[in-house]
């Protein structure tokens, strides 16, 4: 869900290794600290591109799952569309605005089941999160 | 080397103009100096008529600042510390014009001797926790200073500081990611559904920092020898950097923690009972949560606003498209602040 695609990643990290290989005096501490950035970037990057999409597709077909086990009565009418939704979703920021958009529709419906539907959506992002950031440490922690 | 020269040339005479250099005196050059995000920061090297050298600290809001906050008032907040016994930073000139060589109006100040302290630094954070193991000379000047900005009084700062109760900074950040997010973050929105629920009974009104750690303090001989970046100075609830401090942040984490101390530098329960001791306030856990959960949101926001000022060409810092990795620690930490 972090804004900026990975393509448009790799464009910024070339943007900073052109302008580094461009420059005739000697690099100063600034323009070594973009270098780094760049550095940084591709490290993270590489987690991402190499473990999302898994990760992601199973918050995804999780949280279809707890949706479609509700009695679909119970929840606001507009619910009924957005496991759909999530079965076909892959991209990480359309998952973004589906659950922040069901997670809406759950704030504002006083039933019983959008609420533990929206406790159940909470526990299924905090997962994820946790996911994300296990990921991205395990890699890069490894020297 | 146009530029370069014409950045000397304008800091000399800012210099010049406010009675710090002498005749014989000149700026030989200028160096951009890694760091800063909202301003950028240069040292200026000059040469004295009696040969000595001295180095200056030039601060500048650049055109399309991460955040726009007011650096004339900066200026004046600045001179005003020099009044209050707060370790911080002389002044010397402030140029307002937006077209400088520096691509936005500059602070010439004091060079203060001393080390930021990188809070992702291993080696820097165990030489704090060194400190707070020995001497804890460190751990008891933030502490204590902390205590003497939150009760600086009306009359020794500009009267025209910003004043944001809870409810005003609660706003101030959810504006900015309505207005600069690239994509939706449902973290970040039940996030704000839930601090926005919590403002606190009774405020603790006083001047807030708004920024203050340990990264933006300069270290030297085991001590605080200044207190710097005071460019979100407000008039508020002097709790929001209480919790500022306690987030997992503050203490270098990025994805995991590894400093099990407050900010770096202090076991939380001892700054708190300290602060209490200086100030006659306990602070309660639940709010102090809550003001973590602030603290996390201001964050937010200079990050969202610096990937959408690369994302819409307003930048080529390469830190600012970086900023969308610090997203998932932040996240991870408000998924447990909320309980979830």
């Amino acid at each position: 869900m972090n804004p900026l695609t990975p393509a448009e990643m790799v464009g910024a990290i070339g943007q900073a290794a052109q302008a580094a290989a461009r420059t005739d005096a000697p690099l100063d501490d600034f323009q070594r600290s973009q270098l780094l950035s760049a550095y940084s970037a591709t490290r993270h990057l590489a987690v991402e591109l190499e473990s999302y999409p898994a990760a992601v597709a199973a918050f995804c077909a999780g949280l279809a799952d707890r949706i479609d086990a509700r009695p679909a009565a119970e929840l606001p009418g507009e619910v009924a569309g957005t496991a759909a939704q999530l079965r076909v979703t892959t991209d990480p920021r359309d998952a973004g605005e589906v659950v922040s958009a069901l997670l809406n529709l759950l704030r504002a419906h006083p039933s019983p089941a959008a609420a533990a539907l929206r406790g159940e959506t909470q526990a299924a992002l905090r997962d994820l999160c946790d996911r994300e950031v296990d990921l991205l440490a395990d890699a890069l922690e490894r020297r | 080397m146009i530029a370069i020269a014409s950045r000397t040339e304008a800091v000399e005479a800012a210099l010049r103009e406010a009675g710090e250099l002498e005749p014989g005196d000149e700026v030989r050059d200028v160096e951009q100096l890694p760091g800063g995000w909202s301003r950028h920061s240069f040292v200026a090297h000059a040469a004295l008529g009696d040969g000595d050298q001295r180095r200056y600290i030039v601060r500048v809001k650049p055109t399309g600042a991460l955040l726009d906050t007011d650096l004339a008032l900066e200026y004046r907040v600045y001179a005003a510390l020099a009044g209050t016994g707060l370790p911080a930073p002389r002044v010397y000139a402030f140029v307002a014009s937006d077209d400088t060589p520096f691509d936005g109006p500059f602070i010439v100040m004091e060079h203060v001797d001393g080390t930021a302290p990188n809070m992702y630094s291993r080696p820097d954070q165990a030489r704090l926790a060194d400190d707070w193991a020995g001497p804890r000379t460190i751990a008891a000047d933030m502490v204590e200073h902390l205590a003497r900005i939150h009760g600086l009084q009306g009359d020794e700062l500009p009267a025209d500081l910003p004043e944001l109760d809870f409810d005003a900074v609660v706003a101030r950040w959810r504006s900015v990611y309505e207005e600069r997010h690239l994509v939706r973050d449902p973290v970040i929105e039940e996030a704000f559904e839930w601090v926005a629920g919590r403002a606190p009974r009774e405020p603790w009104p006083g001047l807030v920092h708004g920024d203050y750690r340990i990264g933006n303090t300069l270290i030297a001989g085991g001590r605080v020898r200044a207190i710097l970046d005071w460019e979100l100075v407000h008039r508020g609830d002097v709790r929001f950097d209480l919790g500022y401090l306690a987030m997992p942040r503050a203490a270098g984490k990025h994805l995991r923690a590894h400093s099990p101390l407050m900010g770096t530098f202090a076991d939380q329960e001892w700054f708190l009972e300290r602060y209490a001791q200086l100030t006659g306030r306990h602070v309660d856990a639940e709010v102090l949560r809550t003001f973590q959960m602030l603290g996390i949101m201001m964050l937010l926001a200079t990050q969202l606003t610096a990937v959408w000022m690369y994302a819409h060409g307003r930048t080529t810092d390469v830190r600012m498209a970086w900023s969308r990795f610090s997203f998932a620690g932040l996240r991870q930490d408000m998924t447990r602040l909320m309980g979830w």
